[in-house]
């Protein structure tokens, strides 16, 4: 018995080092997905079930933000940024036991350009003077050129599992540490561990986990209830209210992990076909008055009201989490009355009485849209309508179920201000192209233009071309830094807050390490264990 | 000709009737349910069209792609046509065959409803029948007591507190019921049980247990039948926010999302569906009120 302790104190603490095999762990889904394909991916729930099953050839470290290999060894950029070759591993093999090769990144990306499959992530990959094509060199070796330079060219193929090209089934083939073994549409999907993830911990092949369930769990309360009786191990992406209910639990482990790239933002309908009278198209189109609306709302409320102190104020286009990216030099714009008055009067505008009226004698009341549903975004448009009201304007909000909303702001433009959230699930610029590119459909303010409507659009189009062409990174840099700045400087779009990444998990789980990209809790799901297997 | 036989060729003039009725109401109930999906601000649109990753090509294919059955009129008759082969259109928010949806889910929804229903029916009559043994005016007051209070908690605050209580939705749909039946039932057996006959049974010393089996339940069946009738619309109606509100992987949670996402071939499936189920639910309720016991 003396002789059993150290020998079980040591086999705990192996077992510590190492992991511990086992367990299922359960979480939620905030909606069904539409497709388990990998390539059809355009939800959060689909983007997790992708990460969880897809193999990739390279993998953004959601906490070093950095470039790693996965099935590719090593990559290299020839061509002057034309041109991308991959070597891949070497004895990897699919769930089904098929071996992997060249061959079916070749075919993954066959299928991910085709253009009639109308894939995000396939999208990523099309400039406008072509698309990106596949070249097997060897069994081990592909090579990846595009029409054009691609900056950052490696980073895409985060999002690209590879499919194998002997399975017509795409969830029965994967690469990932999971794959799919049980599908109760509306209720849940059960992945079980990969047999054959090429990755080991000390010769034993990863993941720890035996399975995960992905329960789909729409309402956030339910899904905390949940959690609280322990029916769900992890929840990401708490609201800062649920979050300080939690917190105070000893029955979980939470985490505020910082600011995300995800921003709350506003913006001023500008679309020259809007059904608004001209003086208000006048009004939105004027830097002044966008800028004293900027400086009118205090943003440290809102992210200590609103946010419960789990947020910092947006600055731009991304949030200082994006640590490459980020502009430094750029501040928040700061809350002053006094200068957002002194830029109204410049364009006509004056108090009378209570009630702003800009120089034709309209009183400045304005409407602004949000979806229903979000009570952080209700409780920032109450209290932007208070930061309005100290000006004179009387803003009314409107709260609208999200299919009507797409349709006022993409096609009947029947709005005035919009407060919306943007979700950036990439670091790179170029993720943001559509929102910059005035010819773009997802051009916020004004979109689908035929000729940029202003110089600093015109401005802003050649900047974002010329950044996502150049391979040099520190000039890249430069030309993002300066598309940040023309953001900042005209508001086309008033960036509130970055909501903090809050997270909560069972004491139990090891290895978490919650990182503000997505998926924040289980970027490591492979790594992932209980303490006592379940 | 024996008096059944003559009520044969009435009978199924009547029949005739109603299976034409049936059509109209289902066709136009359809009609109907598709014209309100169609005019619904936000018809047409889709999540996917703020996605900053897609190019435009990408989104103007999905916006055509949403557009189907933007011409209602056509879009019906087509719907129908392919109706008749089985054929129940796909999902514009799930992209998979409605039929497939609606099969995946019904089984849930079956089992909550009918549970729901056999419990507020079980209850009810359990309580009615008490009550009517006891004849204690405080159980009386009690009864009465919980039941407007039942009436009055809006249905969806039901679910979410059944929930909480960690009910099945089946518990949800059954507090829903339970109050109406018992109002409506308890009316009727306190009719009967003042009928004259029925006090001069009591007053012959007949067991209390005959009196409520033979003298106060019996009389009312038909009525009561009508009221199952009704009950299973009711049940139908509840089962929609029950689902939804409780995220039970059911045709409410589904009509709900396809609701919110203004998915055209699921609602209009569903409305025939729901309008199929009223429509022989009410016929059997209006069969259950006419029935003469001496014709059976």
């Amino acid at each position: 018995m003396k002789c059993a302790r150290p020998i079980l104190a040591l086999f705990l603490a192996a077992g510590v080092a190492w992991g511990q095999w086992g367990g299922e762990l359960r979480l939620s889904l905030r909606s069904e997905p539409r497709s388990l394909d990998p390539v059809l991916v355009d939800s959060d729930s689909e983007e997790t079930f992708r990460y969880f099953t897809g193999g990739v050839l390279v993998r953004v470290n959601r906490v070093t933000q950095q470039l790693e290999p996965e099935l590719a060894t090593s990559w290299n950029i020839e061509d002057a940024g034309r041109k991308i070759v991959f070597h891949l591993r070497k004895d990897v093999c699919f769930s089904d036991g098929t071996r992997f090769s060249a061959e079916d990144v070749a075919y993954t990306m066959q299928v991910l350009l085709d253009p009639a499959v109308h894939s995000p992530t396939g999208d990523a990959f099309r400039s406008g003077s072509g698309v990106a094509k596949a070249a097997v060199r060897d069994p081990y070796t592909i090579e990846i050129s595009f029409p054009r330079p691609v900056a950052g060219a490696a980073r895409l193929f985060d999002q690209v599992a590879i499919l194998s090209r002997h399975s017509s089934d795409r969830t029965a083939a994967v690469l990932g540490p999971f794959h799919l073994v049980e599908r109760k549409p509306g209720s849940y999907l059960r992945l079980a561990r990969n047999p054959n993830y090429w990755k080991t911990d000390h010769g034993r092949r990863l993941p720890y986990l035996d399975a995960v369930r992905l329960d789909i769990q729409q309402n956030r309360e339910i899904e905390l209830l949940k959690f609280e009786r322990g029916d769900l191990d992890v929840i990401s992406g708490v609201e800062p209210e649920l979050f300080d209910r939690v917190s105070g639990s000893r029955k979980a482990w939470t985490q505020d992990a910082g600011p995300t790239l995800e921003s709350e933002l506003l913006w001023f309908n500008q679309t020259p076909a809007a059904p608004l009278p001209d003086y208000e198209k006048r009004w939105f189109a004027s830097r002044n008055f966008r800028l004293a609306i900027s400086h009118a709302i205090r943003r440290d409320d809102l992210c200590r009201v609103v946010y419960r102190g789990h947020a910092q104020p947006g600055v731009g286009p991304f949030s200082a989490a994006n640590r490459v990216w980020f502009n430094q030099a750029l501040k928040q714009h700061a809350f002053d009355l006094e200068t957002s008055m002194r830029m109204l009067a410049a364009d006509g505008f004056k108090k009378e009485g209570p009630t702003l009226k800009d120089a034709g004698g309209h009183a400045v009341e304005i409407s602004v849209i949000t979806n229903s549903g979000n009570r952080s975004r209700e409780r920032a448009a109450s209290m932007i309508q208070q930061d309005l009201a100290a000006l004179g304007i009387r803003l009314q909000i409107i709260t609208l179920d999200f299919p009507a909303l797409i349709q006022r702001i993409t096609q009947s433009f029947q709005y005035e201000l919009c407060l919306l959230g943007l979700i950036n699930v990439d670091l790179d610029p170029d993720g943001q192209m559509n929102l910059w590119l005035s010819s773009s459909a997802n051009h916020a303010w004004n979109p689908n233009q035929k000729t940029p409507a202003t110089d600093w659009e015109a401005e802003l189009d050649r900047l974002m071309q010329a950044q996502a062409a150049a391979i040099d990174a520190t000039h890249r840099k430069l030309l993002f830094d300066r598309v940040q700045e023309i953001v900042w400087r005209e508001a086309p779009i008033l960036y509130l807050v970055n909501p903090n990444a809050l997270v909560a998990a069972s004491p139990t789980l090891r290895n978490l390490a919650p990182s503000v990209l997505r998926p924040q809790l289980l970027w490591n799901i492979d790594r992932i264990y209980f303490e006592r297997g379940r | 000709m024996t008096p059944r036989a003559s009520r044969f060729p009435h009978l199924l003039a009547v029949i005739c009737r109603r299976l034409i009725w049936f059509m109209v109401v289902l066709l136009v109930g359809g009609l109907v349910g598709a014209v309100l999906v169609r005019v619904a601000p936000g018809f047409g649109t889709d999540e996917r069209m703020l996605d900053a990753r897609l190019s435009n090509a990408s989104i103007q294919a999905i916006a055509r792609e949403r557009s189907g059955g933007a011409d209602i009129g056509w879009y019906y008759v087509d719907y129908l046509g392919r109706l008749l082969r089985g054929d129940l259109g796909t999902s514009v928010s799930l992209g998979r065959p409605v039929r497939e949806l609606l099969g995946e889910r019904m089984g849930t929804s079956v089992r909550s409803a009918g549970l729901g229903l056999a419990l507020a029916w079980t209850l009810a009559l359990a309580v009615i029948g008490l009550l009517e043994l006891c004849r204690n005016p405080a159980g009386e007051t009690l009864a009465s007591v919980i039941v407007e209070v039942l009436l009055c908690i809006p249905v969806a605050l039901l679910a979410v507190g059944c929930f909480y209580l960690g009910g099945a939705p089946a518990l949800a749909v059954a507090a829903i019921l339970f109050p109406r039946i018992f109002r409506y039932g308890r009316a009727l057996a306190r009719q009967t049980g003042a009928a004259p006959h029925v006090l001069a049974a009591h007053a012959s010393g007949e067991s209390p247990w005959r009196i409520l089996g033979f003298h106060v339940m019996l009389p009312i069946f038909p009525e009561l039948a009508a009221l199952a009738g009704v009950t299973v619309n009711m049940a139908v109606g509840a089962i929609i926010p029950v689902e939804a509100l409780c995220d039970s992987p059911g045709v409410g949670a589904l009509v709900w999302q396809a609701a919110l996402a203004r998915d055209l071939p699921v609602l209009v499936n569903v409305t025939l569906l729901v309008t199929a189920v009223t429509l022989a639910s009410n016929f059997a309720a209006d069969v259950a009120r006419n029935a003469r016991w001496d014709a059976i």
